[in-house]
């Protein structure tokens, strides 16, 4: 007993005080440390600060991109500052990006269907456009880098058509050959050669079309996106149509090609 | 209670067929315009059909060829008339059988020249959604003998039934609307020399 006495009076008080303090104001700041909780300063300068941005969003004068707004405002309705004023500001925000982002769609969309509208046009090339003339034009939709799968075939459609239209030669526009063709077989069967126009005929079928049961349309009118159409025909039945009348009517309007780039179906118009 | 729902079932439905009707009928003066005029050349094709049929130079698969195309020009059934100087009555013939006679008359020379192709009664849309119309021609008619020259001449005005119906096909997958074009018969009115 008088052992255990003299042990605990040996021990040095004053040290083993400090190194409890010492312990208590550790294990103090750690606690502070884990709660994470701000000052009263601090939150409201942190509301102040998500006031001034958000009032830029609303005002469409903030300098941040449209992702980073979007995520300015999800950070400040995670923070959850329970303040009447920064809520108010949070809504038309958000509005406001939500607005921001439709028109961004919208505008997509409207670029989309203006590149379809151009490819669809340089695949029927009725402004009968040179092949050069063609791949300017098809270079100014590709600058506009649009990413669509459609966009993208009809732009691979269309580099196909130039590429061709390249390799088959001097010989002019394909328009500008059938139409041609035509009026040479019309101008022959009104000078009486039957016979020639007749070859001429063959000629044409062969060279430019599938077979001579290639489809033909002729447009009587148009109006908006209404076609009025007479009744289709086939290229052999047309062709024989201009020698018998002695005159070609109408005019190229378009056409679609197979991959030999002969012509499967034609579509005339009115002159 | 049961006849107030058979009526309001009953004036739905009128009231839909009207409105279809009415979508139907909705042409613009320039659709209707390209439509008499796409008749208007029928009648034009065929003036040159007949007088490549009538020709004595045709070769005779040609006219048989072109006797098919003018044919089609045609609804089933039509009939054609034919009128002479020499006597009062007009006789009608089937179309096949009026261009088999044409080719075969008994001329050296043949030169039949249709003008004055025109409406005398405008298309006019019918309950079953087909535009009717008459369009008049005058054909001049000349039969020559080699030795003789010309040894018959006569002007005979016709009066020519239309009929143009909008249809539907489908052409490379493509849904297409045309008009389809059909003559009727070919009706004598008056023959002078």
């Amino acid at each position: 007993m008088t052992e255990i006495v003299n042990k605990v009076k040996s021990i040095r008080w004053q040290y083993l005080m400090i190194i409890v303090m010492v312990a208590m104001v550790a294990v103090g700041t750690e606690s502070c440390k884990s709660t994470g909780k701000m000052s009263r300063k601090e939150k409201k300068a942190q509301i102040e600060m998500y006031k001034k941005q958000l009032q830029e969003i609303v005002a469409g004068t903030s300098k941040l991109s449209l992702d980073d707004q979007q995520r300015l405002i999800s950070e400040a309705v995670n923070k959850n500052f329970n303040d009447p004023d920064l809520n108010a500001l949070i809504i038309q925000a958000q509005q406001k990006t939500k607005a921001a982002y439709a028109e961004i769609v919208k505008s997509q969309q409207q670029t989309i269907a203006g590149a379809r509208t151009t490819l669809y046009d340089l695949l029927a090339n009725k402004d009968n456009l040179s092949a050069e003339q063609l791949q300017t034009e098809l270079n100014k939709v590709k600058a506009l880098k649009i990413q669509d799968g459609e966009i993208d075939d009809l732009i691979t459609r269309v580099q196909e058509k130039i590429d061709k239209m390249k390799l088959s030669g001097s010989a002019g526009p394909l328009k500008t050959q059938l139409e041609s063709a035509f009026e040479g077989i019309a101008a022959t069967a009104k000078a009486g050669n039957i016979a020639t126009a007749n070859t001429m005929i063959q000629g044409t079928i062969s060279k430019y079309f599938t077979s001579e049961s290639a489809p033909v349309l002729i447009i009587i009118s148009k109006e908006g996106s209404v076609i009025d159409y007479d009744k289709p025909t086939t290229i052999k039945l047309y062709l024989e149509f201009i020698k018998d009348q002695k005159a070609s009517r109408n005019n190229v309007d378009s056409y679609l090609q197979d991959d030999a780039g002969k012509i499967k179906e034609l579509d005339l118009i009115k002159k | 209670m049961k006849k107030g729902i058979v009526l309001i079932i009953g004036f739905i439905i009128a009231s839909g067929g009207l409105f279809a009707q009415k979508n139907d009928d909705n042409i613009s003066p320039q659709r209707k315009q390209a439509i008499d005029s796409l008749a208007l050349e029928k009648v034009r094709d065929l003036s040159k059909y007949i007088s490549i049929i009538g020709d004595k130079k045709t070769q005779w698969s040609e006219a048989q060829r072109v006797i098919s195309r003018a044919e089609e020009l045609f609804m089933p059934g039509s009939e054609i008339g034919v009128s002479s100087l020499s006597r009062p009555e007009v006789t009608y013939y089937k179309v096949r059988e009026y261009f088999d006679r044409l080719m075969q008359l008994n001329y050296d020379k043949v030169v039949i020249d249709w003008y004055k192709i025109q409406y005398v009664s405008d298309l006019e849309r019918q309950p079953d959604g087909t535009y009717v119309g008459v369009i008049t021609i005058f054909q001049r008619f000349q039969g020559y003998d080699q030795e003789k020259g010309l040894v018959y001449e006569d002007t005979t005005k016709k009066d020519i039934t239309v009929y143009v119906k909008r249809k539907e096909t489908q052409i490379g997958g493509r849904l297409i609307g045309f008009w389809d074009v059909l003559l009727g018969d070919i009706r004598v009115k008056e023959t002078s020399k």
